[in-house]
């Protein structure tokens, strides 16, 4: 808080230009205010200047000066007169300008400047997704190896069918159908082509941008006992036969299997989890995955791509007993022992059927 | 180092101090372990203690009663069997040994580390249902709690150990009398009784009562803080002539005493434990850390349990809460710092070790910095410590004697007839001798046996006319008698070395007055003249003119006895004095001065124009002291004590209104009659003041004085009497050739060459030490709000994690730690000498500014382009910044092995982990890219950079390429480790950041522009940290 001196002035010229701004007082003693302080707060030592007798505030905002002499009031246009007298404003005034208690300039340097780090953000932000395709992930060596996943999705990948408690796998049929659907039969021909086995079925852009890609059909009815179309056992969960669906991680443009026949095979991941796990079937037949659903052009440009999918139906599990199963996908160009990616070609999971 | 070897001391009696000194040895630690039994003490009671003087009777009573009081005998001395009880009963002759602190204490003092261990704790109990990150972060964190505690402590350790080597123990031995008969025994062994005998050069073991003496002196200028050995007669005493104190030194002759005390009863073993009573206040520095690490807690502390409850309130589990609470601590607390400070101060220690302040207290080395008054010492700090001729006076007329360290210019007129009689007086009355085997040793080196003032004469004399001692032997001394307190002159008869001349020549020197009592004629151009009312009134004016320059001054004289009445053999009888005494022939007057050292006056204008005050406390006359004060400066020229005043004006001085004057010279009577509030107001109202007369306890007084005022004080100090004031001050400067061991002990510097410039080079270091501990520690907070921000916006946000613990530890501990050493290399912006001292309470280490433009501006701006890394990273993986929000749940989730990213590609849990790590690498690689940058600013407050030269400073650069390398190091060699949670980067991503980190450069050019361009504006106090 300082006592205004002449220095008041050599800011004061910049708008003192404008006719309706000009103050004819000299140098005079002027208490500052900034516009949002109804009353200036006088410190220690700082009087009130009086001019004819009467005390002098002038009051700044960004727009108008208010100048108060006792009850007479002025009220001053500021017109805009560049960036100088801003700039001014706050390197030379300061320690004249008595801007009342608030830090009106310490808001509005954070403003400009939190303003214009976030447009640099932006912009570094932009310049960089220009660098990012729409269709295809620029790098893909994380996903050298596709993952398996079962279905139902389960919070630790355990399938626990209490046969008798209905709620138990009730969610699992639940979550089985709505993940079932765009599998039927008739969206599948309504949206998806027909196409050739054992073949890739490719659609290159060659040039010309080829959108949407048409994807090959899955349909329900291939999953046979697992299709729970008019299935009154609930995919086996009521009998206590449950089928568990085998489905490999969508990776665009990896061409699973290197154009040779790949399948999916379950075991009991140890001995006696083979001999509690009894038999079971696979549909379609052997676990096979047909090449032509591969390759995957990625969601934007492959719309109505549904993914392959392996059903597991198992006829006799030891009932409660935990079952480790683990299956894996048999592909030439799959690895699936990597020592730190337990999914990484191959899915593990606990199956319990609780009998009384 | 062994420091010890006398240079420019050449009086006997030093040299042998110096030898003496060094027994006492471990006597650091020693004086700590008294602290303890002192403690108790309340304050004010020690100060009574200390200012009362010591209490002693032995020295009044009669050899008969000391027998009988001690129950010894003074001829057979005690049985060996008395001995052994009495050394039973009342413990060895050597101070109380410390209480060591276990140094196990000292280990987990570093911050924080407490609340790491918390972590680990919880970390653990987390571990049981978690991967096992969890333990590898407890691992990491404790580690750093152990590596920086082990760190500091040796670093500490080290700097001790500077000192213990400095004054290695070396058992004393002392010849004793027991069952009547001479044995030598340790020192330690002594028992109050003991009959000892004390050889020159010995230093007495313990408090003995004189019993017999031949021609010994003593040295107690350790105790009383008098250079010259004190013979006199006194009921104090500390001044009394027969006890002896341990710890002095008897530089000639022999005597045998008898052990009236020993070990902590000493008067050495009071004083000394009475200064480590005295309490040592905290460094600056220490403050300032504190200050710094409430502001880092704070911040830390509030931040994390702001976003605790955030957490909380989110759903979020109140154990994962927790992690993410010492997440944000992890992310706050720079726990390179402790280190950092640690290395830059021990830096700075060496450097001024070079420059001869041996820094015993690490943190002593910033305070010197912030000192804003220094009292000084007179007698070897300001001055030579060796008498030396300063002006003679012969033909009506004073001649200047050169004064410098060398005497390499005596340019006075020699060519007078009075020079030559002169001269030979000088040369022939005087009994001083340089010890033989120094022919190679430059004049002034020489060591001379004999007293201070004869040492001057005899150099003065060998400078100018060549081989004394040849003269002295072809002038053959006859007769002599030695100078005594009640006559005042020395006299002695020569032959001349004039074949011709059978005369003999006497010649005799002392007190002026004296001198020109016993003379009728006077010496003028080499003709005697008698000696009238006018030139009886040239020799007095020139006497008060010489004493009122604080000099010592002597007369000389010279009669050619009648070759008739005494011929050649003639034999002189001292005792009946048969020759004559008076009516001789004056020759002139020589005056004598401890000078000042030639850097000196240099120094005390500069720290003047540091703004610090420099007080001169000496015990010296009044006189001498203000004549010593003005020639170096502490007095300066135009500048007048009150009495100039009334001196000048004619006035009495109690007419004389202070505010006139600027110096003030003080007696210690005066001092000793004022209050605590008058002498506030002495050093207030005086810019320039000189205690005189002032006893070594007064020093504390004064130090008090100086400290009510808030000054940081630096005391400078020798004796053992000092060694309270040296505690008691901010900064206690030792001096390591004369000063004593306990003085070294309380000190926490050391200065090696005893000289008083080196006091001022030690401030610029000091002050260049806090400046860039400053930019130390604004490089050091900015990351701190790059590695917080992520934890806050995976909180809210739910983004996968941006950066891991471990990682913003690699950063703190890893790639920053260089660097901020390196910031400690940086040369000083402006010159720092031309400032005034930091106001200990208002000049922060760490201020408002500071904190917020590193938190608030380029943290921020650093977080930005760290997030920029990281977007790059998951987008260009195919998760784009959109798909990241709140992704957190599902990605985090084990058992989600096929979540969908931006392109519909499904991830396993360790396909996102993975990417999750290359996350954190790009994060941190983002940081380090945009930390060089904050390095590179950092190295300037004010200037650009560009001014203060981007290359001056190579370590910076040292400090850049070693957080490059480190950084590629983690990321491509130790990539597939996976408990550190690295990854390869692929090389364009270490450019992602670039453009950020110039933005943060030119940001920073432009605040420093502003801060230049608009001195004192809104911009400047905001910005300038």
């Amino acid at each position: 808080m300082q006592r205004l001196g002449p220095s008041l002035w050599t800011w004061d010229s910049s708008w003192q230009q404008a006719p309706a701004t000009s103050l004819p007082l000299g140098v005079q003693k002027i208490l500052l205010g900034s516009a949002f302080t109804s009353k200036i707060k006088l410190g220690p030592g700082l009087d009130p200047p009086l001019v004819l007798g009467l005390p002098l505030q002038l009051k700044l905002a960004v727009s108008r000066v208010v100048l108060n002499q006792g009850p007479k009031k002025e009220i001053l246009v500021l017109l805009p007169l560049g960036v100088s007298s801003l700039l001014n404003l706050w390197v030379q005034l300061q320690g004249c300008l008595f801007l009342g208690t608030f830090p009106a300039f310490i808001l509005l340097f954070y403003l400009v400047f939190y303003g214009f780090l976030t447009a640099m953000f932006t912009l570094t932000m932009w310049v960089m997704l220009q660098t990012v395709s729409d269709h295809t992930p620029k790098y893909q060596d994380r996903l050298a190896t596709p993952g398996l996943m079962i279905r139902p999705k389960t919070e630790n990948l355990d399938v626990i069918v209490n046969v008798s408690d209905t709620e138990s796998w009730d969610q699992h049929v639940q979550k089985l159908n709505k993940f079932l659907e765009p599998y039927n039969d008739s969206i599948q021909a309504q949206k998806n082509d027909v196409c050739r086995p054992g073949r890739y079925y490719e659609q290159p852009d060659n040039g010309v941008l080829n959108y949407p890609k048409r994807a090959c059909q899955f349909n329900r009815t291939q999953l046979g006992d697992c299709s729970g179309i008019g299935d009154p056992t609930h995919y086996g969960y009521s009998t206590g036969q449950p089928c568990v669906f085998i489905k490999m991680n969508r990776v665009i443009n990896f061409y699973a299997g290197a154009n040779q026949s790949m399948n999916v095979t379950c075991v009991g991941k140890r001995d006696e989890d083979a001999e509690n796990l009894g038999s079971f079937v696979m549909f379609p037949a052997n676990g096979n995955i047909d090449l032509m659903y591969f390759p995957y052009y990625g969601k934007k440009f492959h719309v109505n791509y549904t993914q392959p999918l392996v059903a597991v139906k198992f006829l006799n599990v030891t009932p409660n007993v935990e079952v480790n199963v683990e299956c894996r996908i048999n592909a030439a160009n799959i690895a699936t022992d990597d020592e730190r990616d337990k999914f990484a070609g191959r899915v593990a999971f606990k199956l319990r059927i609780n009998k009384t | 180092m062994r420091l010890k070897t006398p240079e420019i001391y050449s009086v006997e009696l030093s040299g042998t101090e110096d030898v003496g000194k060094t027994d006492t040895g471990d006597g650091k630690e020693k004086y700590r372990g008294l602290k303890d039994k002192r403690l108790e003490l309340k304050k004010n009671h020690q100060k009574e203690e200390l200012k009362k003087e010591v209490d002693l009777e032995d020295h009044k009573l009669s050899i008969k009663e000391l027998e009988r009081k001690y129950g010894t005998n003074i001829v057979t001395g005690l049985s060996s069997t008395q001995a052994a009880e009495l050394l039973a009963r009342n413990g060895p002759n050597a101070l109380t040994p410390p209480k060591e602190t276990p140094e196990i204490v000292k280990f987990p003092q570093a911050d924080g580390a407490i609340l790491c261990w918390i972590a680990y704790g919880i970390q653990y109990f987390n571990d049981k249902s978690s991967s096992l990150d969890s333990v590898y972060l407890g691992c990491v964190l404790a580690l750093v709690v152990i590596l920086t505690g082990i760190f500091a402590y040796y670093q500490e350790a080290k700097s001790t150990n500077i000192m213990a080597s400095f004054s290695k123990m070396i058992p004393q031995q002392a010849l004793v009398i027991r069952d009547s008969e001479k044995k030598t025994v340790p020192a330690e062994q002594l028992v109050v009784g003991d009959i000892v005998e004390i050889k020159g050069g010995d230093k007495i073991p313990a408090d003995i009562r004189l019993l017999s003496t031949q021609g010994c002196k003593v040295d107690n200028s350790s105790l009383t803080g008098n250079l010259t050995p004190s013979l006199r007669t006194h009921d104090n005493p500390l001044e009394a002539e027969n006890p002896w104190n341990k710890m002095s030194t008897s530089p000639v002759g022999t005597a045998t005493g008898m052990v009236i005390n020993t070990g902590d009863r000493t008067i050495i073993g009071q004083i000394a434990s009475l200064a480590s009573g005295v309490g040592h206040e905290k460094t600056p520095i220490a403050i300032e850390i504190e200050h710094f690490v409430h502001i880092v807690a704070g911040v830390a502390v509030s931040i994390g349990i702001l976003f605790f409850i955030i957490a909380v309130s989110m759903k979020y589990y109140v154990l994962d809460s927790i992690i993410f609470l010492i997440g944000i601590i992890v992310a706050n607390v720079p726990e390179g710092l402790l280190a950092t400070v640690t290395v830059t101060l021990s830096l700075t220690a060496k450097r001024m070790a070079k420059k001869n302040c041996l820094v015993k207290n690490l943190e002593a080395v910033e305070t010197l910095g912030s000192t804003s008054i220094i009292c000084s010492d007179k007698t070897g700090t300001l001055t030579q410590n060796r008498m030396t001729v300063a002006h003679l006076w012969f033909d009506n007329q004073i001649f200047v004697a050169d004064t410098s360290e060398d005497h390499s210019n005596q340019v006075f007129d020699q060519s007078s007839g009075t020079w030559a009689s002169l001269s030979k007086i000088i040369t022939l009355c005087n009994r001083a001798e340089f010890r033989p085997g120094q022919e190679s040793v430059p004049i002034m080196k020489k060591v001379v046996v004999g007293d201070a003032s004869e040492t001057a004469l005899l150099k003065f004399s060998e400078v100018i006319l060549g081989d004394v001692m040849e003269i002295r032997k072809r002038n053959r001394k006859v007769a002599e008698i030695p100078f005594n307190s009640t006559n005042k002159f020395q006299l002695s008869i020569h032959e001349t070395d004039d074949p011709s001349d059978k005369r003999f020549l006497m010649v005799m020197k002392g007190a002026p007055e004296r001198v020109l009592e016993k003379c009728s004629t006077i010496m003028v151009n080499g003709q005697e003249q008698p000696l009238d009312d006018s030139t009886a009134e040239a020799f007095h004016t020139a006497y008060m003119e010489l004493g009122g320059l604080g000099e010592r001054v002597l007369g000389f004289c010279h009669l050619y006895l009648p070759a008739d009445k005494f011929p050649e053999t003639y034999s002189f009888d001292v005792d009946t004095v048969n020759f004559p005494t008076s009516n001789l022939c004056f020759v002139g007057l020589l005056s004598m001065i401890d000078p000042p050292r030639s850097t000196v006056p240099d120094a005390v204008t500069k720290c003047r124009s540091a703004g610090i005050k420099v007080i001169m406390v000496t015990g010296d006359h009044p006189i001498t002291a203000k004549a010593i004060a003005k020639s170096v400066g502490i007095i300066s020229a135009n500048s007048e004590t009150v009495e100039d005043i009334a001196k000048r004006l004619n006035i009495p001085v109690e007419q004389v209104s202070k505010r006139d004057a600027k110096a003030a010279v003080v007696t210690g009577m005066e001092l000793k009659d004022m209050s605590p509030e008058q002498l506030d107001e002495l050093l207030t109202d005086y810019s320039e003041i000189v205690f005189a007369r002032t006893s070594p306890q007064q020093k504390l007084i004064i130090v008090e004085g100086c400290q009510r005022q808030d000054a940081v004080v630096a005391v400078t100090g020798d004796g053992v009497n000092d060694s309270p004031a040296l505690k008691k001050a901010d900064i206690g400067i030792a001096m390591g050739i004369a000063g004593s061991d306990a003085a070294k002990n309380a000190a926490d510097m050391v200065l090696l060459d005893d000289n008083f410039a080196s006091i001022v080079t030690g401030v610029e270091e000091g002050r260049l030490i806090f400046d860039n501990l400053k930019k130390t520690i604004a490089y050091t907070l900015t990351k701190n709000i790059a590695e917080l921000c992520p934890f806050l916006i995976y909180i809210i946000a739910g983004l996968p994690l941006p950066i891991g613990t471990i990682t913003i530890l690699f950063i703190d501990l890893g790639t920053d730690i260089i660097p901020s050493i390196a910031l400690a290399y940086e040369k000083a912006e402006s010159d720092i000498m031309n400032r005034k001292p930091r106001h200990k309470k208002k000049d922060r280490l760490v201020n408002a500014p500071l904190a917020i433009y590193s938190y608030l501006h380029i943290g921020l701006m650093q977080a930005l382009g760290a997030f920029v890394v990281y977007f790059t990273v998951y987008a260009q993986e195919g998760f784009r910044p959109s798909a990241l929000i709140n992704l957190r749940v599902e990605w985090e989730k084990d058992s989600v092995n096929d979540l969908e990213d931006s392109y519909g590609q499904e991830w396993t849990q360790y396909q996102r982990k993975y990417l999750e790590w290359t996350g954190y690498t790009a994060f941190f690689v983002g940081i380090m890219i945009q930390q060089i940058a904050d390095l590179i600013i950092r190295k300037t407050r004010r200037n650009s950079i560009f001014q203060q030269g981007l290359f001056r400073n190579k370590v910076i650069w040292v400090g850049i390429a070693s957080q490059i390398i480190i950084a590629l190091i983690l990321s491509y060699g130790l990539g597939s480790v996976s408990a550190l949670n690295f990854t390869m980067l692929r090389p364009q991503y270490w450019f992602v950041a670039v453009p950020h980190a110039i933005l943060i450069w030119v940001y920073d050019e432009v605040r420093k522009l502003f801060i230049r361009l608009y001195p004192g504006s809104w911009w400047d106090k905001n910005m300038y940290y």
